[in-house]
């Protein structure tokens, strides 16, 4: 009898030692609520308000508007890259429109999580925090505010309607969504807020980023200052309609002065080395953290590497080539011409747009990488900005409006000579096309066209012979697209139809 | 205590009794004559006098004349014999029918005799799995399981084996069943490690009241893996085998490219324009009169890679120990470059009886591997690549044509101009890899039986393994001419399991109890490690610390626990060995799930009518055995990842040279375990004493199913695990064999099993009828199962202007493709029907078997066709082109199904191909030497000279690779292996 107890000692031995904790927590990640304990633990986390960038101002957010637009040609080998968005005919199944919804919700929901809980951490660490501490924290959720502003405007130009403020309280916005709260309960999921609503809680990001943020604007910023604030507030307001505050914004920040229009060598060298003194904020990157690729579609040389085997396929129309007058440095920063051989449709010589090159810094061997850095706010950008509020001010602003854009014109163009606009609509006319020439490739284009109502005419092909031709139903009219037609706006992805019941029924026409 | 005592008394009394000895000697056979060999003859009360039956079953012990002798045979009633002065006892012994010889494990505890299973079983015996040709001993279980489908998904020889036993069960979780291997649950990594030849059986454990005990993950089955042992009394037994052989690629004709000719016809048809290019019609001339029509295929794949087997063991016993330990080596090389398996494997299984109230045993199992794997699914420098796809884009016809007047043929080249494609021998010999593994499989238990019938067993386990990975950019190589690279990585992966049991068996009259209670622990912990570096300058100087330290990087650095508890019981209860009943209780916990549902509790009833031994059936002697068997009960299921019901925050955002951190996984604190609900009923039977019959039918359903159910963007993610959902699987298994011929020098058997199992969606989550798999694109339907297509419906090519028609969404013909007209088309990648059949025949010393496999109503993509299949990426001299693509429509009138050239490539219903099999996946011829041959030695007991042929035929109307392929589709894969060897083995 004595051995059973033994064994039973031991045994119950063994199974104390063995039951073990079934708590295992992982070792790459820390479990939520426990996350922040230290200003520290925030500052690490607002590094996520700033990586984002990293896409938003790079890569398809970018080229996708520019080539929906009306400004390049596929060419005949294209290999149909981004080829459903070229030709109006996304569908909402379609991996493209699935990323850019899914990714920019996955940013605001970052965001999100920040304005819950830093505010949170204020109060429970009251009494450990100094005021240095709280500015800090303060400052933090005011960027949060402005990434999620830039979020929801990125999101905003590409799914819904321009701002008509005559419609907007009906027209359909995005889902809004302003805390963290992930679920599976289909029933709490939010559906589309009108347009109205979603603007006006985007420049209530803003205006919260414009408490918070302070720090004093210089060229080259890599966090958020002031006026990058105002930069974005500004082209929120133009595309509101809301001319006396774009126009307000915008002319003071040229007014500042403290933003110098690059000119010559230093306005193509932007295009290289990134850095200007154009931009009121530059989204950094470096070898290990780069962004997105920009210019791949329009160039990609993967033969020599170089730039000089080029087997793009996306190419400029004539029309865009033929904006650009004598002397404009834009023409040489933005285009090269290079031989092309495309596989049985022959080959010409083609001037390609070669804006987005690469950073020799980025690159992580020989070949052209085609990845920039972000500039999300260029003081060009603001010229425009102040030029078409005034235009559509009319009256006393034209002038204003026309100095501005004379300014502009004038740093970009050589022996340049005044243009008298005499009217708005001569004004408006000529920022229309300016924008067209200045922002090429910058993702504004399609956003534009819907805003001034102006169809998709793709015009005159440089070189018809190498040029995508086909049309019928896989490949729709490749030319000409009606603004109010379906393919103008992006399809709410299925994915987000089947999962939430609240949004059926609200898919953009015609998907 | 009482018992010690009482074995001093008798060895005091047996000293008083040396004197009178006498010499008793006899046979030992069971009722039908056979001799008992290993029959074991001890002294009642003496052990030490004990002797053990040899050839014919003869012994021969010196004892007193007063002695009593004890005769057991396992699976026979022990006799109790006195001596009484006699000097030959002849003995028959009569089988037990407490425990026949098929002792059938059934999860913990000792197991009970195959008569008396009241679960659904099925086994392998070690005959079937001996010499395997191929490192996966998971790949002979094909055909073999009614209801148990097994894939081995590649030819690369460390290439594992996909497993489903009675249908997908879960949609998202893991689908593949637990391996037990000598009572302790291991990973799959364990059909690597294990030598075929060590392996004593494998058993399936299917239904509820088999698998309930096993609790956590039995939900897709329990395979139980029992490696060999000695066994008391027998004679040592010394074995050592070699064989050798090759490897070649099992082709599948149905899927034959172009050859030169027909390349340059078809380009030819394509772009008729070449017919008047000067430059065009000389190369082909060239091409034609010189015929250069190179064989990529079997330029890649090499025909004949060695596959070398050498094996050796020791089995038997001494007094008290049982010992089996063997040493293996087995070498397969890849058909593929760079590819290849060497495994140097080693077992020790030993079980002691320390005293009769103590065993305690260990079965250790050691590998080591190192190998090399080949590069597939069709990127740039994969070998398919190079024979199928884009590269050399000049194939078949590439070539140099030298200034000396010699021509350079295109696999004489190392790089491919045309498309920067690298020839694949030329590659992988800049970059090579290394990779070697150990596992370490062990346990040891100790057992006491304190009073009668009772046990209680304690077993430690390790199951462990330990990677590392090397590979090299060479600097030599010319795509980063001295800027070489070096990475290593280092991965180890441990288990540790404890499991105690207490089992009781009594007996009141013809009531025979068993109950069973135990508790099991799992700790298993995994970590993995890789960096690498650049700048190395010399082929000769590549160790890391060659390299330039600013371009070291670490590309991996994981840790993962696991921790699982369990607390289980059973209690089997049989009347007279007429009615068995079985009813389990499992509790389990584990960490991966969320705070508030880490525990679930599952369980079955199961009964067994053994109708034979009814009195009514005394008389049907045509009857052998005839039993009725019910079971219902739940299994849970825990194969997800771990860690994914906590709400995180993790790293990964950087800016501006600072590393950041961000929300990780959304927060499931009620993720539970998904349950499978199985209700069976069987019918096991033996006629005429020569044909066996076992039916089962079955329902599974599972419910609270663990899916990553989509969630709205609003969330901030596309998805989360949820436990939603209901799945169906049901069908039916039959098997059969018959004895041909029975008789004493020759036996036929031929057996057959055939199951069909129909899987359907029951319910998805949130009302929804349907939705599209954001992961894999699959698209999941109420009513249909998982793994059925969509896709949208081909009709035929229209002879008028050679445009395809397909249905639209109404079923009325269209030319315009649009997704928008996806139907279910009612075929599956999972595969309603399999089975497989064979026979085997022995006469005298020869033994001949074959078996085949088969699955039915199975299709899958070929995602190949994009490429092959494909006009639209344009040019000549690119991607070679399927043959049958020679038959497009070329003018009005033309009646074929290959749309005109340069219709846009849908992928229709005519990228899905029926990948239904019958493979004959093996054959087995031996022969063992007559024994008067042998005797002549004096020290070679047997011989025995083997061949063994492994996928020797395919029938399949499959369009790509290889149908024995697990996947929703196909590209690229390493194409299947064929194995022929040869070997011998002597037994001393």
């Amino acid at each position: 009898m004595k051995k059973i107890f033994q064994f039973v000692a031991v045994a119950l031995a063994t199974l104390s030692i063995s039951s073990c904790d079934l708590e295992k927590l992982p070792y790459t990640a820390i479990e939520q609520e426990v996350a922040f304990q230290s200003v520290q633990d925030l500052a690490n986390y607002r590094v996520g308000f700033y990586s984002p960038l990293k896409q938003l101002t790079v890569g398809g957010r970018l080229y996708y508007e520019d080539i929906r637009g009306d400004m390049f040609h596929a060419l005949a080998d294209f290999g149909n890259f981004v080829g459903l968005p070229y030709a109006w005919i996304m569908e909402s199944t379609d991996q493209d429109a699935e990323g850019l919804w899914f990714g920019d919700y996955s940013y605001i929901s970052n965001m999100n999580y920040a304005l819950d809980a830093f505010p949170k951490f204020l109060e429970d660490y009251a009494e450990t925090l100094d005021e240095d501490d709280v500015k800090l924290v303060n400052q933090y959720i005011a960027e949060a505010h402005m990434t999620r502003a830039i979020a929801y405007l990125d999101l905003v130009t590409k799914f819904c309607k321009a701002y008509n403020p005559a419609t907007a309280e009906t027209d359909l916005g995005l889902m809004i969504t302003e805390h963290y709260a992930p679920t599976s309960d289909n029933t709490k999921y939010p559906g589309r807020s009108s347009l109205k609503a979603t603007y006006d809680f985007i420049m209530e990001d803003i205006k919260a980023a414009e408490a918070g943020i302070t720090a004093a604007g210089a060229p080259n910023s890599v966090y958020y200052t002031v006026d990058a604030v105002k930069a974005l507030k500004a082209r929120v307001a133009l595309y509101m309609q809301d001319y006396q505050t774009a126009s307000t914004l915008a002319h003071s920040l040229i007014d500042g002065g403290k933003y110098a229009l690059a000119e010559g060598d230093n306005f193509v060298d932007m295009w290289v080395n990134d850095a200007s003194t154009e931009n009121i904020m530059l989204v950094t990157m470096s070898l290990q953290d780069a962004g997105a690729a920009t210019g791949t579609y329009f160039i990609y040389d993967n033969d020599k590497g170089d730039g000089t085997t080029p087997d793009p396929q996306y190419m400029p129309t004539q029309a865009l080539l033929d904006l650009y007058g004598e002397g404009d440095i834009r023409f040489e920063a933005y285009f090269a011409e290079r031989y092309v051989e495309t596989e049985v449709f022959g080959e010409d010589d083609l001037w390609l747009f070669y804006k987005y090159t690469g950073n020799p810094a980025l690159r992580t061997g020989a070949k052209w990488n085609y990845v920039q850095m972000g500039k999300p706010f260029r003081i060009a950008e603001q010229y425009l900005i102040a030029a078409e509020a005034d235009a559509q001010l009319g009256g006393n602003y034209v002038a204003n409006g026309a100095a501005a854009l004379n300014t502009l014109r004038a740093a970009r163009i050589a022996n340049y000579t005044e243009e008298n606009y005499m009217t708005d609509a001569q004004l408006l006319a000529a920022v229309k096309t300016e924008r067209a020439r200045e922002l090429v490739g910058e993702g504004f284009r399609m956003q534009d066209l819907k805003r001034w109502g102006q169809n998709v005419t793709r015009g005159a092909s440089q070189s018809p012979s190498t040029q995508m031709m086909k049309t019928g139903a896989n490949y729709g009219e490749m030319t000409n697209k009606d603004i109010n037609s379906p393919g103008a706006l992006w399809p709410i992805p299925k994915t987000e139809i089947d999962a939430n019941p609240q949004i059926r029924g609200q898919q953009n026409p015609g998907y | 205590m009482r018992k010690f005592v009482l074995s001093i008394c008798a060895v005091l009394m047996c000293g008083l009794a040396v004197a009178q000895n006498v010499r008793v000697s006899g046979t030992i056979s069971d009722s039908e004559g056979h001799a008992l060999v290993g029959a074991s003859v001890e002294v009642k009360g003496n052990a030490s006098l004990g002797t053990v039956a040899l050839d014919g079953g003869a012994y021969t012990i010196s004892v007193p004349s007063s002695a009593t002798l004890i005769f057991s045979y396992m699976g026979m009633v022990p006799q109790e014999i006195a001596v009484g002065g006699r000097t030959k006892i002849d003995v028959v012994m009569v089988a037990d029918a407490h425990q026949v010889q098929d002792v059938v494990v059934i999860g913990y505890g000792s197991g009970v005799a195959a008569e008396s299973v009241v679960g659904s079983v099925s086994s392998v015996a070690s005959q079937k799995l001996a010499n395997t040709p191929v490192a996966n001993v998971a790949d002979v279980l094909q055909g073999k399981i009614p209801g148990m489908q097994v894939y081995t998904d590649s030819g690369e020889p460390t290439a594992g084996a996909t497993m489903i036993v009675r249908g997908v069960s879960s949609m998202n979780a893991d689908t593949e069943p637990l391996y037990v291997l000598d009572g302790s649950p291991v990973s799959a990594s364990v059909f690597r490690a294990l030598n075929a030849n060590d392996i004593e059986s494998i058993t399936l454990l299917k239904d509820a009241a088999s698998t309930s005990i096993y609790g956590a993950r039995a939900a897709n089955g329990v395979l139980y893996i029992t490696t060999k042992k000695g066994r008391v009394g027998m004679e040592p037994v010394i074995k050592i085998q070699y064989q050798g052989g090759f490897s070649t690629m099992v082709e599948n004709k149905n899927f034959e490219l172009m050859n030169s000719a027909e390349q340059i016809q078809f380009e030819e048809m394509l772009y008729p324009s070449l017919l008047s290019d000067p430059a065009w019609l000389t190369k082909k001339e060239y091409i034609l009169r010189n015929n250069f029509n190179f064989d990529w295929k079997g330029y890649a794949y090499s025909q004949n890679a060695a596959v070398t087997g050498i094996d050796a063991s020791v089995t038997g016993a001494t007094n008290n120990t049982t010992y089996y330990v063997s040493a293996g080596y087995l070498d397969t090389e890849g058909i593929a470059p760079r590819s290849g398996n060497t495994r140097y494997s080693y077992r020790a299984n030993i079980d002691a009886k320390i005293r009769d109230w103590f065993k305690m045993g260990t079965n250790i199992g050691l590998a080591y591997s190192e190998y090399q794997t080949s590069v597939t699914g069709w990127y740039t420098q994969s070998v398919d690549g190079l024979v199928y796809g884009q590269a050399p884009y000049n194939a078949p016809y590439e070539m140099i044509f030298n200034e000396d007047g010699t021509i350079t043929l295109g696999e004489e080249l190392d790089y491919f101009d045309w498309g920067g494609f690298y020839n694949p021998y030329y590659y992988y010999e800049k970059f090579p890899t290394s990779n070697n593994r150990i596992n370490l499989s062990g346990s040891i238990y100790e057992e006491i039986s304190p009073i009668k019938g009772l046990t209680l067993r304690a077993s430690q386990n390790i199951d462990a393994s330990d990677t590392r990975g090397s590979s090299w950019r060479l600097p030599s190589y010319v795509g980063n001419l001295s800027n070489g690279q070096r990475a290593e990585s280092f991965s180890r992966y441990y288990q540790l399991t404890s499991s105690n049991t207490a089992e009781y068996k009594f007996d009141i009259g013809n009531h025979h109890v068993t109950a069973l209670a135990g508790h099991e622990s799992i700790i298993g912990h995994s970590n993995s490690f890789g960096a690498s570096i650049s700048g190395l300058t010399d082929d000769r100087l590549t160790m890391m610390t060659a390299g330039t330290a600013s371009t070291a990087s670490i590309s991996s650095h994981t840790m993962v626990d696991e921790v699982s508890n369990s607390f289980f019981g059973r209690v089997n209860y049989a009347y007279s060995n007429l009615y068995h009943f079985d009813a389990s209780l499992r509790t389990d916990g584990s960490s991966k799930f969320g705070r508030n549902a880490r525990w679930a509790t599952f369980w079955s009833v199961g009964g067994m009518w053994n109708i034979k031994n009814e009195d009514f059936m005394l008389n049907a002697d045509k009857v052998n055995d005839l039993r009725l068997r019910v079971s219902y009960g739940t299994t849970g299921n825990s194969g997800i990842g771990n860690y994914i019901a906590y709400g995180t925050i993790g790293t990964g955002p950087n800016y501006n040279g600072q590393a950041g951190t961000t929300i990780g996984n959304p927060a499931n604190h009620d993720l539970t375990w998904e349950t499978v609900t199985t209700a069976n009923v069987g019918i096991t039977a033996r006629l005429f004493n020569r044909a066996s019959v076992e039916v089962d039918v079955y329902n599974r359903v599972t419910s609270n199913m663990l899916m990553d159910v989509p969630y709205s963007a609003a969330t901030g993610y596309s998805s989360g695990w949820g436990n939603v959902g209901k799945l169906q699987n049901r069908g039916f298994e039959l098997q059969a064999s018959y004895d041909l011929v029975q008789r004493p020098d020759m036996l036929w058997t031929v057996y057959g099993n055939v199951a069909y199992n129909n899987n359907q969606i029951i319910e998805l989550y949130n009302g929804i009828q349907e939705f599209v798999d954001g992961a894999t694109g699959l698209k999941y339907g109420v009513g249909h199962s998982v793994g059925e297509f969509t896709g949208v419906h081909f009709v035929r090519v229209d002879p008028r202007d050679g445009m395809p028609v397909w249905l639209d969404k109404n079923g009325n013909e269209t030319k315009q493709y649009s997704d928008s007209n996806e139907n279910w088309i009612d075929m599956s990648y999972n595969a309603d029907w399999s089975g497989g059949f064979g026979t085997s025949f022995t006469w005298k010393g020869l033994t001949a078997s074959a078996d085949f496999s088969w699955v039915g109503d199975r299709y899958m993509w070929l995602n190949e066709k994009f490429y092959t299949a494909n006009v639209n990426f344009g040019g000549t001299g690119g991607t070679r082109y399927e043959k049958r693509l020679l038959n497009m429509w070329q003018k009005p009138g033309d009646v074929t199904d290959i749309p005109k050239a340069f219709t846009p490539f849908n992928f229709d219903t005519t990228v899905y191909s029926n990948a239904a099999f019958l493979r004959l996946k093996n054959v087995t011829l031996s022969y063992n030497l007559p024994e008067n041959l042998l005797n002549k030695t004096g020290f070679v007991k047997g011989a025995r000279i083997f061949a063994i042929g492994r996928n020797l035929l395919t029938f399949t109307d499959y369009l790509g690779f290889d149908p024995e392929h697990f996947s929703n589709g196909s590209k690229g894969t390493y194409p299947g292996t064929r194995q022929y060897t040869f070997g011998v083995e002597l037994t001393f």
